[in-house]
C-alpha cells in the first residue's frame, strides 16, 4: 500500500501544482485582456474613482468641480454654464461636450507610470488636470439671463480668434439638476448651439444680398412687395432690396432672384453657413451636418450662423472656432496651451464684407434690429424669421467691433418664436458682455 | 565518589516538533491580528471583525491545550493548518458579507468542539470500523429525509434542498455522509486486504467479495444525484476509486475509474440540464459573459484584478462575484491577497494532505487507520481542487465547498471532524 | 486620507510578509520530515527500547501495555518538548534525562522538585541503568525495556 500512497501523494502534489500554474496564470499572463472587457465592473469603480480635474472659464473661474462622496466623487456645475454647455459626466467618463472633448486631461491620462503604481498600491485617488476653456462666465450669465428659459440656443465667439464666449442650449440641464442615468439618450444633453439644426430662413439674407450684388442688381431702386418680414409692415409696401435686408423681409429676395440659376444661389448660401472642419472644437463638431427640414428650408446650427457673422465682421473670412485654451497639471501653475492653429475659412470678398457690415450695423440702427443697439457699442447685426407659420423661429445674427482689431459674433435663435426683438435684444446683451470682457482683458 | 560521564553520541537533541504547531498559530493570530486591523479601518473602527479574532485565538488556546493533553505525539502541522485555513475563511466572510460572519465564528467553536471531541472519544475509531452499516445507514437515511424535508437556507425557489434546518442553524448531511463513506470503506476494505492483495483482479471484480461495498456506495452516490448533489458524488467516486487503487494495487482500477467518469459525464450531460449549462460555460464562457457564464467570468477577472501581492482586504471588489462567500470564496480571496494569497492557500492545503497521507503510511501497525487516513486526507485535497479548478476554469464548476475557507457551518465542522481524526491516526497511540 | 492610506499599505504588507514566513515555515518542516523520513542513515528507525509506563494496582506495579520509545537523548518531564512527555504536577517541566553513552543509559535528575528515584531510591548524580529498572518520576512509574 505504501508504493500506491506515494503514487497518490505524486498524483495530488501535481494537480496542485497544475492549480497553482493556472492561477498565475490568470492573475499575471491573462489580465490584459481580461481587465479591459466592458463588462468588468472595477473599470466603472476606477473610473468613478478618478478625481476630475476642474473646468475653468477664462478668467479662472471654475465652471465644473469635483466633490468628493465618500469614495467617488460627483460633478458639480456653476450657476452660468450647465452640462448642455460643458457636456455630461457618466460614472467618472465624459460623454458628451467640453467634457468628452478633454476626457483624458480631465481624468489625468495618460498618467506617469511609476506614479500611477505608488497610487495603485495605496489605493489613491488619480488626480486629473484642471482645463480652461475659452468660455467666459459673465458672457454665459448674461446670455442665460437675457434668454430667460425660452427655448433656443445662442453662441458668442470672440474675433479674430474664433475663441467661444458663451454657448447656450435650452431646454437644457440646469447647474442644479442631476445627472441622467447612462444611456438616457435625451435630447436635453445635446449642445444646441454647435450642434442645432434650425431652418435658416431670413437669417440668410446676407448671402441672398450678396448673389444679387453679384448679378449686378441695384439694390437701392429696384422695389418689390415687402412680404412677411422680421418686423410687423403692411404687406401691400414696396420695399427696396437695401430696406428688405435692414427689416428682414426675404420675400423680395426671392422675386430679384429668381432669374438666378437656382445652383447658383444654392452654391453662394452654402458658402455663408460656415461649415467648421469636423476635427474644430476638439472633436465637438463630430457628426455634425448641414442638413434641410422637411419643407426643403435649409437648416444650420446657430455656430454656423455666428461664423457667418464673424466673417462679415472680419473682411471676409471666418476664423477657426476654440473652445480649449489651456491645461495644467494637479497643484501646478505652468499652463499648457491647447489652442490649435488653424486655416481661417475664406466666404466672402472683402468688398461684399464691407458692404454687408454697413447695412447690418444700419440694420441695428434703423432696422428690425435696433433691440441690439447698445450705447457706446459699434454694433451690426440682422433680425429675420425663419421656418413655417406653425413653427417659426426667430434669429438674431450679428457682430460688434472693439478698439484694436478685437470683436465678438453672434448667433441668437429662439424655438417657436416670432419675437425677433427679444432675439435681438438678448444678442446686443450678449455682445455687450463680450465687449466688456475682452477689454477688460486690454 | 565521582564518575565521568562519558561523551554524547553525536545525535542532535531530540527535535522539537511541537513548536511548529505553536509557530504556526502565532503566525496565523498575526496574520488575522494585521488584517482585523485593516478592515476595522476601512469600515471606521467598527470593532465586530476583533471578536472574531478573538474566539478564533480562543479556539486555538484551548485547541492545542487539549490536543497536547490528549495527543502529545500528534502531527504538528494538521491543527495549526486548519485553524489558519478556517481563521482566513472567516476573514474572508467577514469582508465579503458581515451579516454572516458571525454564525460562521459560532460554527468555528463548534468545529473546534467536535475535533476535540473526536480526540477524547478513545473508542471513536473502534465504533467507526465496528458500526460501519449502521453509520453509514444513519447518515444515508439523514440524506434521504432531506429529500423529504430538506430547504435551502436562502430559501430560493428551484434551488437544492441540501440542508435540514433546526432552531435558525443548517446542516447538510451530505457532509457528514462522505465522513461516514470513507470510514465505512477504510473499514471494509482493510478487513479484505489480503484477499484483495492476492487475488489481482478476480477479487476486486468478484462480485461476492466487494459486493456489498459496491451497493453501499452505489446507493450513496445514486441518492447524491438524486438530491441534485452532483458535486458530492463526483468527490465520492473519486476518493472511492482512488482508495481500492491503494488497496488493490491495480492500475486497472484507475483505468476503469476513468473510463466510468467518461461515460458517468455523457449520460449526465444529457440528462440533467445543469451539468450541460456548467460543461458549455465551462468549454466557453466569454460568449455569455453577461448571461449564465457571469459568475465564472467574474471569478477570473478577480483573478486579474489581484494580480500577485492582491489589491488588501477590502479594498478589492469581489462582491461582483455571486455568492462568492461560498463556492467563489478562492476567487475573493485570490483578489485581496492576489497570487500570494493563493499559492499559500494551495500550499497549506496540499500539506495537510500529505500529512494525512503520511500519517496514514505511518501506521503500519492497522491497516483500517492508514486507509481511514489516506481516505479523509484524498476528501479534503479532492474536494479542494475540484472546486479551485472550477473557479479556476481548469474543470466545470461542481458545486463543493472549499474545506476550511468557504461559510458553511457543515462544511468547516465536518473539516474539523477529518482533522480531529486525522490527528487520532498520526499520534502512534491515536 | 494620507495618513490612512500609508497605514493600510502597511498592514498589506505586514500581511504578506506574515504570509511568507508561515510558508516558509511549513515548506520548512515537510522539508525537514521528507529528509528525515527518506534519510536511511537516521538514527530514528534504530529500535533502543522503551519506557513502559506502569500502573500501581493493589500495591503491585503491573505493566498497561503502552509506553515511550527510547531516543539516545531522551528527555522526561512535564515540558512540551520532551521526548517522555508527562501530564503531572510532581513532575518537574524539565525533570530528568536517560542518555545513551558508549553503548550503555545513563539516568541523570535533572534538579527536579521531587526528585528521580530508581528502583526505589532517589538518584543525586548520573546513574547507570540496566534492562528492567524502576523509574519513578512524580508518581507516575516506568520500567525500562531496552533492546536486545
Amino acid at each position: 500500500m505504501q508504493r500506491e500512497i506515494k503514487r497518490v501523494a505524486a498524483f495530488l502534489l501535481v494537480s496542485f501544482f497544475v492549480v497553482g500554474l493556472a492561477a498565475a496564470y490568470w492573475t499575471v499572463a491573462g489580465p490584459d485582456g481580461l481587465l479591459q472587457r466592458h463588462d468588468n465592473p472595477r473599470r466603472v469603480l476606477a473610473a468613478q474613482a478618478v478625481h476630475r480635474g476642474d473646468l475653468l472659464d477664462r478668467n479662472g473661474v471654475t465652471l465644473a468641480a469635483s466633490e468628493r462622496q465618500g469614495s467617488t466623487f460627483s460633478r458639480v456645475y456653476s450657476a452660468s454654464a450647465g452640462p448642455s454647455a460643458l457636456g455630461i459626466v457618466e460614472s467618472g467618463v465624459g460623454v458628451s461636450g467640453p467634457e468628452a472633448a478633454f476626457d483624458a486631461l480631465l481624468r489625468g491620462e495618460p498618467a506617469e507610470p511609476i506614479a500611477q503604481a505608488v497610487r495603485g498600491f495605496l489605493h489613491q485617488a488619480q488626480q486629473g488636470s484642471d482645463v480652461q476653456l475659452s468660455l467666459s462666465n459673465d458672457v454665459q450669465q448674461s446670455l442665460s439671463d437675457a434668454m430667460n428659459g425660452i427655448p433656443g440656443a445662442a453662441v458668442v465667439i470672440s474675433l479674430p480668434d474664433g475663441e467661444i464666449l458663451g454657448m447656450v442650449s435650452q431646454p437644457g440641464l440646469g447647474a442644479s439638476e442631476a445627472t441622467p442615468e447612462a444611456g438616457d439618450a435625451n435630447s436635453e444633453l445635446v449642445n444646441l448651439a454647435l450642434t442645432g439644426h434650425y431652418p435658416v430662413g431670413g437669417a440668410l439674407l446676407p448671402a441672398s444680398l450678396s448673389a444679387a450684388l453679384l448679378q449686378g442688381v441695384d439694390i437701392v431702386r429696384t422695389e418689390f412687395p415687402a412680404g412677411e418680414c422680421a418686423v410687423r409692415l403692411p404687406a401691400s409696401l414696396v420695399i427696396s432690396l437695401q430696406d428688405a435686408f435692414l427689416f428682414g423681409c426675404p420675400g423680395p429676395f426671392a422675386a430679384a432672384t429668381a432669374n438666378i440659376a437656382p445652383d447658383a444661389l444654392a452654391a453662394t448660401q452654402s458658402s455663408f453657413l460656415v461649415q467648421p472642419p469636423a476635427a474644430a472644437l476638439n472633436g465637438l463638431m463630430t457628426g455634425y451636418a448641414l442638413g434641410a427640414t422637411d419643407s426643403g428650408e435649409q437648416t444650420a446650427s446657430p455656430l454656423a450662423l455666428a461664423l457667418m457673422a464673424a466673417a462679415i465682421a472680419e473682411d471676409g473670412s471666418a476664423p477657426a472656432p476654440q473652445i480649449g485654451v489651456g491645461w495644467r497639471e494637479p497643484g501646478s501653475e505652468d499652463w499648457t496651451s491647447l489652442v490649435t492653429a488653424s486655416p481661417r475659412i475664406p466666404v466672402i470678398t472683402a468688398t461684399t464684407a464691407r458692404r454687408l457690415q454697413d447695412l447690418m450695423r444700419q440694420a441695428v440702427a434703423e432696422g428690425a434690429a435696433q433691440n441690439a443697439g447698445r450705447p457706446r457699442l459699434d454694433i451690426g447685426g440682422l433680425a429675420a424669421l425663419a421656418g413655417t407659420d406653425e413653427e417659426p423661429v426667430s434669429w438674431f445674427v450679428g457682430f460688434t467691433s472693439l478698439p484694436g482689431g478685437k470683436g465678438a459674433a453672434v448667433a441668437v435663435v429662439l424655438d417657436d418664436s416670432r419675437d425677433t426683438g427679444l432675439a435681438a435684444d438678448t444678442g446686443g446683451a450678449a455682445l455687450e458682455a463680450a465687449a466688456a470682457v475682452l477689454q477688460g482683458e486690454g | 565518589m565521582t564518575r565521568t560521564l562519558p561523551a554524547l553520541p553525536s545525535v542532535i537533541a531530540a527535535p522539537r516538533p511541537l513548536t511548529i504547531e505553536r509557530a504556526l498559530l502565532v503566525l496565523g493570530g498575526a496574520f488575522l491580528a494585521v488584517n482585523t486591523a485593516a478592515l476595522a479601518l476601512l469600515r471606521s473602527g467598527d470593532w465586530t471583525p476583533w471578536l472574531t479574532l478573538i474566539v478564533w485565538v480562543g479556539c486555538a488556546l484551548i485547541g492545542q491545550q487539549m490536543l497536547t493533553r490528549h495527543l502529545p505525539q500528534r502531527d504538528p502541522l494538521l491543527f495549526p493548518l486548519a485553524m489558519f485555513l478556517s481563521g482566513w475563511g472567516l476573514l474572508v466572510i467577514d469582508r465579503l458579507a458581515p451579516d454572516m460572519a458571525n454564525r460562521q465564528t459560532v460554527w468555528l467553536m463548534i468545529g473546534v468542539a467536535v475535533m476535540i471531541a473526536a480526540v477524547r472519544t478513545r473508542p471513536l475509531l473502534h465504533w467507526l470500523r465496528r458500526y460501519r452499516y449502521t453509520l453509514l445507514l444513519a447518515s444515508l437515511l439523514l440524506l434521504i429525509a432531506t429529500i423529504r424535508f430538506g430547504t435551502n437556507p436562502s430559501g430560493a425557489e428551484g434551488a437544492p434542498t441540501l440542508w435540514i434546518g433546526f432552531a435558525g442553524f443548517y446542516a447538510q448531511p451530505s457532509e457528514l455522509l462522505k465522513v461516514m463513506l470513507v470510514a465505512f470503506l477504510a473499514s471494509y476494505l482493510s478487513s479484505q486486504i489480503p484477499l484483495l492483495r492476492t487475488g489481482g483482479h478476480r477479487a476486486v471484480f468478484n462480485p461476492r467479495l466487494l459486493g456489498p461495498l459496491f451497493l453501499m456506495w452505489g446507493v450513496a452516490v445514486v441518492v447524491l444525484v438524486w438530491q441534485r448533489d452532483l458535486g458530492t458524488a463526483v468527490l465520492v467516486f473519486a476518493v472511492f476509486i482512488l482508495l481500492l487503487y491503494v488497496v488493490s494495487g491495480l492500475l486497472s482500477v484507475l483505468v476503469a475509474g476513468a473510463a466510468l467518469v467518461v461515460v458517468a459525464g455523457v449520460v449526465a450531460y444529457a440528462a440533467f440540464a445543469v451539468v450541460q449549462l456548467r460543461v458549455d460555460i465551462w468549454l466557453n464562457p466569454w460568449p455569455e459573459s453577461s448571461g449564465r457564464a457571469y459568475q465564472i467570468v467574474q471569478s477570473l477577472m478577480a483573478f486579474a484584478a489581484g494580480g500577485v501581492t492582491g489589491q488588501g482586504i477590502g479594498q478589492g471588489a469581489p462582491g461582483f462575484i455571486p455568492v462568492a462567500h461560498s463556492d467563489f470564496v478562492f476567487a475573493a480571496l485570490a483578489e485581496e491577497w492576489g497570487l500570494l494569497g493563493v499559492v499559500v492557500v494551495l500550499s497549506f492545503i496540499a500539506a495537510y494532505v500529505l500529512r494525512a497521507l503520511r500519517a496514514g503510511m505511518a501506521r503500519r501497525d492497522s491497516p483500517f487507520r492508514t486507509l481511514l487516513a489516506v481516505g479523509l486526507g484524498l476528501l479534503i485535497g479532492m474536494q479542494a481542487l475540484l472546486i479551485m479548478g472550477g473557479v479556476l476554469k481548469l474543470v466545470p464548476l461542481t458545486g463543493v465547498t472549499l474545506p476550511f475557507l468557504s461559510y458553511g457551518g457543515s462544511s468547516l465542522v465536518t473539516s474539523f471532524l477529518i482533522t480531529g481524526l486525522l490527528l487520532r491516526v498520526s499520534a502512534p497511540d491515536g | 486620507m494620507q495618513a490612512a492610506d500609508i497605514l493600510l499599505f502597511a498592514l498589506r504588507l505586514a500581511s504578506a510578509l506574515i504570509l511568507l514566513g508561515a510558508l516558509a515555515a511549513v515548506l520548512w518542516f515537510l522539508w525537514r520530515d521528507l529528509q528525515g523520513v527518506a534519510a536511511p542513515a537516521s538514527p530514528r528507525p534504530a529500535n533502543l527500547g522503551r519506557l513502559e509506563v506502569l500502573a500501581q494496582l493493589d500495591g503491585d506495579l503491573h505493566g498497561t501495555g503502552t509506553g515511550f520509545d527510547l531516543r539516545p537523548v531522551t528527555r522526561i518531564g512535564r515540558g512540551l518538548v520532551n521526548t517522555v512527555q508527562i501530564d503531572d504536577t510532581f513532575v518537574s517541566s524539565d525533570h530528568a534525562l536517560l542518555t545513551l553513552r558508549d553503548g550503555r543509559w545513563w539516568l541523570e535528575d535533572q534538579n527536579s522538585r521531587n526528585g528521580t528515584v530508581l528502583n526505589g531510591l532517589p538518584i543525586s548524580q548520573p546513574t547507570l541503568v540496566t534492562d528492567g529498572d524502576i523509574i519513578e518520576i512524580g508518581s507516575r512509574a516506568f520500567r525500562l525495556d531496552l533492546a536486545h
